[in-house]
């Protein structure tokens, strides 16, 4: 007896190591590119262009991001990223919370046709207005601007308003009639009594807003032509077009394309990783 | 109490003119951004039209349809493609992500550094990933091909091999998906009444019986979402294709998207934004009716708690 519970723990040990194993192993396959990108953006030009492969530079070169560091198109790529997505990420996320608390928690005449519509729209999928949409952008003139990628944004997104109405429903109708009670309108209310109960959830939202905005690339690449008005992504494969067989330069571009969304992911992540939870959770 | 009453029906009021006040700006969003290129895009199926001015349509009928079905090959093959991407990246995706989730609810430490980790990739993009996947793939200097030559076999040409091409890009999506899926995952699994897993225990239930008896079938919602949201996403993947530019039998491979793309902004001259717009439309068709189909299925195998 004794010598079989001894068995059992032996098994569970080993179980525990096994599962560490499999999942270090999962890490590793993750991570490993990035630590070779990161390495391979610090080898001189030669050692890069080579076998063997070697994973730690055997000597150090910083040249790549010295161009890239000096390169003035990349910091205008970067800017200009920031300037698209950021302010638009705010007011998308505003305006569609405003208009999920309309849907959860008012009562007026229209809603639920106007949620079905909403609701139908996230199962279109974009390919079928893209070609029409660039035609009907470029006869207003907006092909070669910022506009198509910041405007639409701004009237907030149907997954944005869904996502955010889930979550809406759940608070309690009592602390919306307190508001009442005290005479203020349903705008006072959203601003003081609603958003500070649902600051999670508009975090993550605008945390995912700004990844899907500044990693975006079909959109810039569809509307911008002129290089001064490109963004990160875009300028990335501009730069490696001009920079073919440069492969440290190469990687230095993307670690340096790599490094906002990242810092913005390490100082988010709590924050992320609930919103994402909540969205798989549906009743 | 009249007082209240009379405040009842003003407020009412306020409601219905409030609501539809806060509802109107993604509303006609959805009309100006959505709702006018869709049916535009209708009209534009029906027309040829080889330049970016509108005037200079000329309406053909069905002609865009039937060329689509009788003489593009390179879509028909590209909708194969499509499917055949999607399928395999979304249930991979999906069932790693429920092995890592379910490792990580056995371990009691570190679970939440391992899901950082594994989100990584969810947050860069697509196109610095490809990149730095052609780095690894290169034929004379990617880390890959060091490995076969030191075991002896000789240098791979990854992406224009026909055996490698598309398992390697199926390989890419996956490793960048695995993160969200186990998040999702882990969620779920945390949401199962433990209860359910001391009854059994008390049945004696085998683990096996117990992962299949229970905890397969509370997290049948979260499989079936990321299944659907897997597929739909895949189905539209472009960028990846874009930039790596994966081929088969000495051509490149081309998904739904690619091609709309192509047809429309690449080869205006030739296919032109009527034609793009008839293909948009038996693409996003496909998608539609796919969903639908998944939707329908549902039934027989995912369960929601009432």
């Amino acid at each position: 007896m004794k010598a079989r519970k001894h068995t059992f723990k032996h098994i569970s040990i080993l179980r525990t190591i096994l599962t560490y194993l499999v999942l270090l192993l999962f890490c590793i396959l993750v991570l490993m590119p990035f630590g070779i990108i990161l390495f391979t953006s610090v080898k001189p030009l030669n050692e890069a262009n080579q076998l063997p492969f070697t994973f730690f530079p055997k000597e150090f070169d910083f040249s790549s991001y010295v161009e890239i560091l000096t390169n003035k198109n990349v910091w205008r790529g970067l800017v200009n990223t920031l300037i698209v997505v950021v302010p638009v990420m705010f007011i998308g996320v505003f305006v569609s919370s405003l208009a999920a608390y309309a849907f959860a928690k008012i009562k007026f005449k229209g809603k639920n046709i106007l949620f079905s519509v909403l609701i139908a729209s996230m199962m279109l999928p974009g390919v079928i207005t893209m070609t029409p949409a660039y035609v009907l952008f470029d006869k207003i003139g907006w092909v070669n601007t910022w506009y198509p990628l910041m405007v639409p944004g701004m009237f907030g997104t149907a997954a944005c308003i869904f996502f955010m109405r889930n979550y809406l429903v759940k608070i309690p109708n009592e602390l919306i009639d307190a508001g009442k009670v005290d005479g203020l309108s349903n705008f006072s209310i959203f601003m003081r009594i609603v958003l500070p109960i649902i600051k999670p959830a508009l975090v993550a939202q605008i945390i995912l807003w700004f990844f899907a905005g500044y990693n975006d690339y079909f959109g810039p690449m569809i509307y911008l032509d002129s290089q001064n008005i490109f963004t990160l992504q875009l300028y990335l494969t501009t730069f490696a077009d001009q920079h073919v067989g440069d492969i440290p330069t190469n990687m230095a571009t993307c670690v340096f394309s790599l490094i906002p969304a990242l810092v913005v992911y390490a100082c988010a992540q709590k924050a992320l990783i609930r919103g994402i939870s909540l969205q798989g959770v549906k009743k | 109490m009249k007082k209240g009453f009379k405040r009842g029906i003003s407020s009412k009021a306020r409601d219905q003119i409030d609501g539809l006040l806060f509802v109107a700006l993604p509303i006609i969003g959805l009309t100006l951004f959505v709702g006018i290129p869709l049916v535009f895009s209708l009209v534009l199926s029906f027309g040829k039209l080889t330049t970016f001015e509108i005037t200079d349509i000329t309406f053909v009928g069905f002609d865009n349809y039937i060329r689509i079905f009788t003489s593009d090959k390179t879509y028909l093959l590209s909708i194969l493609w499509s499917f055949l991407f999607a399928i395999f990246a979304s249930t991979l995706q999906t069932g790693l992500s429920l092995l890592i989730a379910f490792l990580l609810s056995k371990i009691k430490s570190g679970q939440t550094v391992i899901r950082i980790i594994l989100f990584i990739p969810y947050v860069c993009s697509v196109v610095a990933i490809s990149y730095v996947w052609n780095l690894l793939l290169d034929k004379n200097y990617g880390v890959f091909n060091d490995i076969l030559v030191k075991f002896g076999t000789s240098a791979i040409d990854f992406l224009n091999d026909d055996r490698f091409s598309m398992p390697i890009m199926i390989i890419m999506a996956v490793w960048s998906g695995l993160g969200y899926g186990t998040i999702l995952y882990s969620a779920a699994l945390g949401g199962i009444d433990k209860s359910l897993y001391e009854s059994a225990d008390v049945m004696g239930a085998s683990e096996t019986q117990k992962f299949f008896r229970i905890t397969w079938q509370c997290i049948t919602p979260t499989t079936f979402y990321l299944l659907v949201m897997g597929m739909i996403s895949n189905l539209q993947a472009f960028t990846n294709f874009q930039i790596m530019k994966p081929s088969y039998n000495g051509e490149q491979i081309e998904t739904m998207v690619y091609h709309v793309w192509w047809a429309a902004f690449e080869k205006t001259d030739s296919y032109g934004l009527g034609y793009a717009s008839a293909l948009g439309w038996i693409t996003g068709l496909i998608i539609i009716i796919f969903t639908i189909v998944m939707f329908k299925l549902q039934k027989k195998w995912v369960h929601y708690e009432s």
